[in-house]
């Protein structure tokens, strides 16, 4: 790319910083609206204030086989409480990990990628609850930066417009087909409106990854529904099964979710998958991180 | 690399660390896969399609990778 293109994306780039920084004044970055002054002190469900931290990177094979290698930086805080999450409790808390100094991460990520990632994958907690730390991790780079956002996709419109100039993939955890669902294991509401406009909006942008774990017990009120839905509204998305639950965190006393997905539901659902023109490109073994 | 059980799961969160898990129908899932890890996964499961895969994307890399 021509240098003067990188300068005037810079600048564009900076300017985005200041006003997902500004925007912090009154968070709406994710679809809790809480409203918090992170600014200021205030913190919201996620505790997030305006610092950004990193609690692990490193080189992964484990992801979509076209993303590989990939680079994963892992951000502190999250907006769901999900029962079963295997990086919980830790992933919750916002202040673990390194405080990011954003032109050494970018420096850091720049190398990466010269080292041969082919992408860097943004990966929480939530990572889209740092839209300010993205924009600056990609302003500081002297190159564009292959971004991939591993995300709940639980965030507002707003947040997607400020980080469209800079997430090239989209890899999206669709958890829940239900929104009680949803609301009992995530503690979040409105899930299904949230994640279909938003899968459709990211449709239209990138590269789309859509992700289904699949959960002990809720094939025909999560896993349909949410196989459904994308062979019916965005066939194109590369739709990934995921058949490896480990019962973590809240779950592992769960009556309904401390247990591990048994042969037969595995079974249902690689053939549900089939019968609706989706695929599963995995063989014997699965290997994700989540 | 070690294995760990859902009793001690949030312990291996340090970043050096992969969870294993072998069904009983022979599938094995990895919560990570490092370029380290991966040939030892490789001659686990030698006919694995996918697993090729990974190991021609991490083809590129430097012979040391940590």
């Amino acid at each position: 790319m021509p240098t003067t293109r990188i300068q005037t994306d810079r600048r564009h780039l900076c300017v985005l910083v200041e006003r997902a920084k500004s925007a912090l004044a009154s968070c709406e970055v994710c679809e809790l609206r809480c409203g918090a002054n992170r600014l200021r002190g205030e913190v919201g469900p996620c505790g997030l204030g305006a610092d950004s931290y990193t609690y692990k990177r490193h080189l992964s094979l484990a992801e979509e086989v076209e993303l590989l290698p990939a680079y994963m930086v892992y951000l502190s805080g999250c907006n769901m409480r999900c029962r079963f999450c295997i990086q919980a409790p830790q992933c919750f808390d916002p202040c673990r990990g390194e405080l990011i100094n954003p032109r050494a991460l970018s420096q850091e990520i720049t190398d990466a990628v010269k080292y041969g990632a082919k992408t860097i994958t943004l990966i929480g907690g939530e990572p889209a609850l740092h839209p300010h730390t993205i924009l600056e991790l990609a302003a500081a780079s002297d190159r564009q930066l292959p971004i991939a956002l591993k995300t709940n996709l639980y965030i507002t419109p707003q947040t997607l417009d400020l980080l469209e100039p800079v997430v090239r993939i989209y890899l999206v955890d669709f958890k829940f087909g239900r929104d009680d669902c949803a609301k009992r294991i995530a503690g979040v509401d409105r899930y299904t409106h949230v994640l279909t406009r938003n899968l459709r909006i990211v449709a239209e942008r990138g590269d789309l990854f859509i992700r289904h774990l699949l959960m002990p017990g809720h094939l025909d009120c999560c896993f349909k529904p949410v196989a459904e839905w994308v062979a019916a509204n965005l066939p194109e998305a590369v739709f990934e099964l995921m058949p490896g639950y480990l019962p973590a965190w809240r779950a592992v006393a769960d009556p309904q979710m401390g247990r591990t997905c048994n042969i037969d539901e595995l079974e249902e659902a690689t053939s549900w998958v089939c019968s609706l023109g989706l695929h599963t490109r995995h063989g014997a073994v699965h290997a994700y991180s989540e | 690399m070690r294995t760990v059980n859902s009793r001690d799961r949030n312990n291996v969160d340090d970043g050096q660390s992969v969870t294993i898990r072998l069904a009983s129908d022979g599938r094995v899932f990895l919560h990570d896969l490092t370029p380290d890890l991966l040939p030892i996964i490789c001659q686990l499961c030698p006919n694995d399609e996918v697993l090729r895969q990974r190991l021609q994307a991490a083809d590129h890399l430097p012979e040391k990778t940590q």
